[in-house]
């Protein structure tokens, strides 16, 4: 009667050869949730400050761009800022938390910034983040 | 003549893992994300009669006209005076001990560039200054 011995051998291994469709799974999901910059923007030099600040609600943010000679865009798209208030208007319909990044190049006249808030202002955007870096370019 | 040892007709598996994590681990490194740095500012609302008719007294007033990059004239009550960019932090700092309830009004010109205004703002903010009006020289001004 002494033969409960186990006939069969348990594999004490772990199985290793799925390991690599596990790294290769995350490798595909991080590849695919990564948003990228999506706007093209202005060829801009951003001014230096100290004060620097990281912002938060990075998706709240809608991007103006103004340029060195003075020419402002949103979306990638050339606007007077009249049709910037629009924008920012209509944005601020569905996104009421939203946040008014303005990148502008060092150079750019203050007075098309000075017009940027203004429309910012009887948009109704009051919210706005001078884009800057800490660092010196 | 035979071949007495065997060849092994499979491509080794083990190190495929290490491969993808390396990739992985490459991929998380290297990856950089647009960060949103600057400086914030929110904007007074438009048509605030209230605080537009409020007189602010003269003393509690303190400019800075932004005409350039190294062109900052700061005027407070009769003075008037050209400053450097690095002394306005200090400057700022003793007259808001002086006085708290001193209101800061930066006024850059139309042709200034945007950075100088960026500047004299950032050396506002390192001196803790709170109240800041800002607004585009006007012609009859400075």
């Amino acid at each position: 009667m002494g033969s409960f011995k186990r006939r069969t051998k348990v594999d004490t291994t772990i199985p290793s050869c799925s390991l690599a469709d596990m790294a290769f799974l995350l490798l595909i999901f991080f590849m695919v949730s990564t948003a990228f910059k999506t706007e093209e923007g202005l060829k801009i030099v951003l001014p230096q400050a100290e004060m620097t600040k990281k912002i938060q609600r990075r998706q709240d943010i809608r991007h103006v761009w103004v340029n060195r000679p003075g020419v402002i865009s949103v979306d990638d798209l050339p606007v007077s800022p009249y049709q910037m208030a629009q924008f920012l208007n209509k944005e601020l319909q569905s996104n009421p938390t939203m946040v008014v990044g303005l990148r502008a190049d060092s150079d750019a006249p203050y007075s098309v910034v000075n017009e940027i808030l203004e429309n910012c202002r009887l948009a109704g955007a009051y919210r706005v983040q001078f884009a800057t870096m800490k660092e010196k370019p | 003549m035979k071949r007495k040892t065997k060849v092994a007709n499979e491509i080794p598996t083990s190190s495929m893992a290490d491969i993808a994590f390396l990739l992985l681990v490459f991929f998380l490194v290297t990856t950089n994300f647009m960060e949103e740095k600057g400086l914030g500012l929110i904007l007074p609302e438009p048509g605030d009669a209230q605080a537009a008719s409020q007189k602010i007294p003269r003393k509690n007033m303190m400019y800075f006209i932004v005409y350039g990059r190294d062109h900052v004239v700061m005027k407070h009550q009769d003075e008037e005076r050209q400053m450097g960019v690095p002394e306005i932090r200090g400057f700022v700092e003793a007259s808001l001990q002086r006085n708290e309830n001193l209101i800061i009004s930066l006024k850059p010109a139309p042709d200034a560039p945007y950075a100088a205004m960026i500047n004299v703002l950032d050396e506002l903010r390192a001196a803790d200054a709170k109240r800041i009006s800002l607004g585009q020289l006007k012609p009859t001004e400075g």
